[in-house]
């Protein structure tokens, strides 16, 4: 009798037992789920070692050498000094803070008080809960070309500022270096605050009422019971919605790339633009490898400080 | 046997005199009740294997066994009678182009898809490729060994770039075996041996099978032009007649004297942006000097960061102060459209704007029968006239070194490419493919779909067209110049910083090629740059 089977055992109904000891149930499962892993380590791990191998060589495409046989192109560490120096690479990871520290927060904020707005019933609330959700459900490109003529100086967005103001407004704001982040920033908050929005109703919608009937008897005034239960009893969500927004900014790409192919000049060059660009016009390849492992450093770092914040959400009593 | 059926001799011989006489007379007389129709709108001519039918004047597309498309035919069909033709040759195209295969032009023709299926009985199955990123995906494809096509089009100037990834194929042997004439002194490439060498070749051998013709050419809005009051009061103004710039500073009074953004009309709206814009920079550079203001020295170092290139750079600038606002984040589709309804006084453009725009089946059009054709403007240096656009973007077709038929795809490339088919597919209003060949400019179908006033002043552009960078690193090549041209054109750099910039790029883009790969390719590149210089009138 294999040791697998050693550990099952059947009652008189035939039905199965569990296995006699935790150790042996853990054996038992990582043997069954060998197979899958073998699959997952491999999916993720030849692409990382891919990776990691070109990133040390001067390979390109241009080369006419297979990327196997990239070790002829060998350059140490190179395009890691190169990447260290590298002011426009430093510059785009500027801008892409600057859009996720303006996007993360607004759209939390907006996200936040929609949802509380939504928590309660009220008339047409499904009517409006459609509607706010449309602009997630655009396609990025679409909403992108959607922007780039919103913010053209003879479009809606001056229209707008001009009948608020009382004097034509032509503000060029994809011309205008300065403007054009802006503008994309609007762009990037205008679709994805309804996923913050989504995520954080589905966190408030789960706070207990008892406990928020209870502090209202006790005399706490709205805000009081905002802080003291709302706020803790949603740490994870928030978390969550904080880590997935702050990754998808840190990889903003369509929506931007339509309204400004990263222009002009730079003036909108986040680090995923500067990426294809050195990558599908470049054409540096080993570069391009480096400097996605840098990048993927960066981000594992916000994800497991995000995971590590949520085991310890969980761990304190609400 | 029933009475029904029955029937006598003479019955029989009856019925079948009647029946030949009723063949001849809807299968010959047409021929003598419709006079003009040309015999090939219904059958091909006399000696002819191939081409459309249909339509008339359609054996003027039609070809006889000893011409490169006949060649290309007759050695498919070879191909697939040895059992050595594929079943499909998968062609990736852009997806603005597609029309012009798919659709049958003139009334009453085929295809050019369901043509070359019908005389090879092998199909072609078009993959559609984003416009703009034909050059993307077939990096992709080769990249990933992804063998998702047996023909990629893509912008011609990528064929340094692409032969070096061994990505694509060499060509020469199927060129000698099968004849293309792409020199051919009447109907072949602007230039002759020396236009195949650029469009079509990259270091000696040949890469490419050019499918397009985009030479940028400048058009005018003629109303404008030709108003009395408007001539009186540019006359006032600036001392001369109102006419189509010759010289950049003329361009530049023309464009100050209507730039009118009030009422929604701009002086000049020749492109500004990141991608496109610096075409136009190119032009304006390349006329500093007589006959040519070159971008690299023999030597191979770059030319640039010159007094010619700062002029050019801040002349560049301070031309924005005629377009519109939004010049810099405008790409073509906003510049058709802003001309379409009227929106410029003077652009420059694919040379197909005309076709599109002055086009009575276009509604969208309030500049229908309103467009005209110029040189581009130039300089006056030594007693002459530098007058230079820019061949740019235009698509060639290579075939893919994972395609399992190389000369199954090659021979589709040349009977695509061959006078007679690219004449009738160039003319056909369903795509982008521009005409680039010598035979295309007096073409009657094309002159018809472009315009006559306009395939002129093609040519003529065409003979003062200074190809782009054609060699490896071509895209970052541009891109360097592109990225700081737009830094000086949103005062980010100045024009010196902007052009010492671009050196210094270029520079290191040159090292990381290997300066001895570019020197022959810049070489073979600026050979075919223009020599014509026109009188100051």
């Amino acid at each position: 009798m294999s040791a697998v089977t050693a550990t099952i055992s059947e009652d008189k109904m035939g039905a199965r037992t569990k296995p006699a000891t935790p150790d042996e149930g853990a054996r038992l499962g990582f043997r069954l789920t060998l197979p899958a892993q073998i699959l997952v380590l491999f999916i993720s791990a030849f692409p990382l070692l891919m990776q990691l191998y070109i990133s040390v060589t001067d390979w390109s495409p241009l080369s006419g050498i297979g990327w196997w046989n990239a070790w002829e192109m060998w350059n140490s560490f190179a395009n890691y000094t190169d990447l260290a120096a590298d002011a426009r690479f430093w510059s785009a990871l500027q801008r892409t803070a600057i859009v996720m520290l303006v996007c993360v927060p607004a759209e939390f904020l907006l996200g936040l008080a929609l949802a509380t707005l939504f928590a309660d019933d009220f008339p047409g609330k499904r009517i409006f809960y459609s509607i706010l959700l449309m602009p997630m459900m655009v396609v990025p490109a679409v909403a992108g070309y959607m922007f780039f003529m919103l913010f053209q100086s003879g479009g809606p967005v001056n229209d707008i500022l001009s009948r608020i103001v009382g004097t034509p407004v032509t503000i060029a704001w994809l011309s205008d270096p300065n403007l054009a982040l802006i503008a994309v920033m609007i762009a990037d908050i205008w679709q994805w605050t309804p996923l913050m929005f989504l995520i954080l109703l589905a966190g408030l919608v789960g706070v207990p009422e008892d406990q928020m009937k209870a502090a209202t008897l006790l005399g706490a005034n709205a805000w009081q019971r905002f802080i003291t239960i709302v706020l803790p009893k949603m740490k994870t969500i928030i978390i969550i919605a904080l880590a997935i927004r702050v990754i998808e900014n840190f990889k903003i790409f369509d929506t931007l790339y339509i309204m400004t192919g990263g222009g002009p000049g730079v003036a909108t060059e986040t680090i995923s633009v500067y990426i294809y660009k050195v990558t599908t016009q470049d054409l540096i390849w080993g570069y391009v490898a480096a400097i996605a492992l840098a990048i993927l450093i960066v981000l594992s770092i916000v994800a497991v400080y995000a995971m590590k914040r949520m085991t310890k959400a969980r761990e304190v009593p609400a | 046997m029933s009475q029904l059926i029955r029937m006598s001799r003479r019955r029989l011989l009856a019925s079948g005199g009647k029946a030949a006489v009723f063949v001849a007379a809807t299968g010959i007389a047409p021929q003598f009740i419709r006079p003009g129709r040309a015999f090939a709108a219904d059958a091909l001519a006399p000696g002819m294997i191939g081409g459309p039918t249909g339509f008339d004047g359609a054996e003027r597309y039609q070809y006889g066994p000893d011409t490169p498309e006949g060649r290309a035919v007759e050695a498919a069909k070879a191909l697939k009678a040895a059992g050595k033709a594929p079943a499909k040759i998968v062609l990736g195209l852009s997806d603005g182009s597609i029309g012009q295969l798919t659709k049958p032009f003139p009334a009453g023709a085929p295809s050019i898809k369901d043509l070359w299926e019908k005389e090879t009985g092998i199909q072609i199955e078009i993959v559609g490729l984003p416009n703009g990123q034909e050059f993307t995906k077939t990096m992709q494809d080769i990249s990933t060994k992804g063998g998702a096509y047996d023909i990629y089009s893509t912008e011609w100037n990528r064929l340094g770039d692409l032969a070096e990834t061994g990505g694509i194929a060499k060509l020469d042997d199927f060129v000698a075996k099968h004849k293309p004439e792409w020199d051919d002194p009447k109907q072949g490439y602007v230039n002759g041996a020396k236009g195949v060498s650029l469009l079509n070749q990259y270091r000696g051998s040949t890469y490419g099978v050019s499918l397009d013709g985009d030479f940028q050419t400048w058009v005018y809005r003629t109303d404008l032009f030709g108003d009395a009051a408007e001539q009186k009061a540019f006359k006032d103004k600036y001392g001369y007649d109102l006419a189509p710039p010759k010289t950049w500073k003329q361009h530049s009074d023309v464009a100050a004297f209507f730039q009118r953004p009030d009422k929604g009309l701009f002086g000049s709206t020749d492109l500004r942006n990141q991608g496109w814009g610096y075409t136009n920079w190119y032009q304006r550079y390349v006329s500093t000097a007589s006959p040519n203001q070159f971008l690299f020295g023999d030597d191979g170092k770059p030319l640039i960061n010159s007094e010619q290139g700062i002029a050019a750079s801040k002349e560049y600038v301070e031309s924005l102060a005629h377009h519109s606002p939004d010049a810099i984040s405008w790409g073509w589709p906003e510049q058709y459209g802003n001309f379409a309804k009227g929106g410029a006084a003077m652009t420059c453009a694919f040379s197909n704007l005309p076709k599109f725009l002055d086009n009575a089946g276009n509604k969208d059009s309030a500049v229908t029968g309103k467009i005209g054709s110029m040189l581009p403007p130039g300089r006056e240096i030594d007693g002459k006239l530098i007058s230079r656009s820019v061949l740019w973007f235009s698509l060639t077709g290579m075939v893919s070194s994972q395609s399992k038929n190389p000369e199954a795809a090659y021979l589709l490339l040349q009977w695509l490419g061959s006078a007679r088919i690219y004449a009738w597919m160039s003319a056909n209003p369903g795509g982008y493919l521009d005409p680039f060949r010598l035979s295309d400019f007096s073409d009657p179908l094309v002159r018809q779909t472009y315009h006559a006033y306009h395939m002129d002043v093609v040519r003529e552009t065409v003979a003062r067209t200074v190809p782009t960078i054609n060699y490896p690193g071509a895209t970052a090549f541009h891109n360097a110049l592109d990225e700081n041209l737009v830094a000086s054109l949103t005062k980010a750099k100045t024009p010196e910083q902007a052009m010492a910039d671009t050196e210094r790029e270029w520079k290191k883009i040159a090292r990381r090629i290997g300066e001895d790969k570019l020197l022959e390719a810049i070489k073979t590149n600026k050979e075919a740059w223009p020599t014509v210089l026109d009188p100051i009138s």
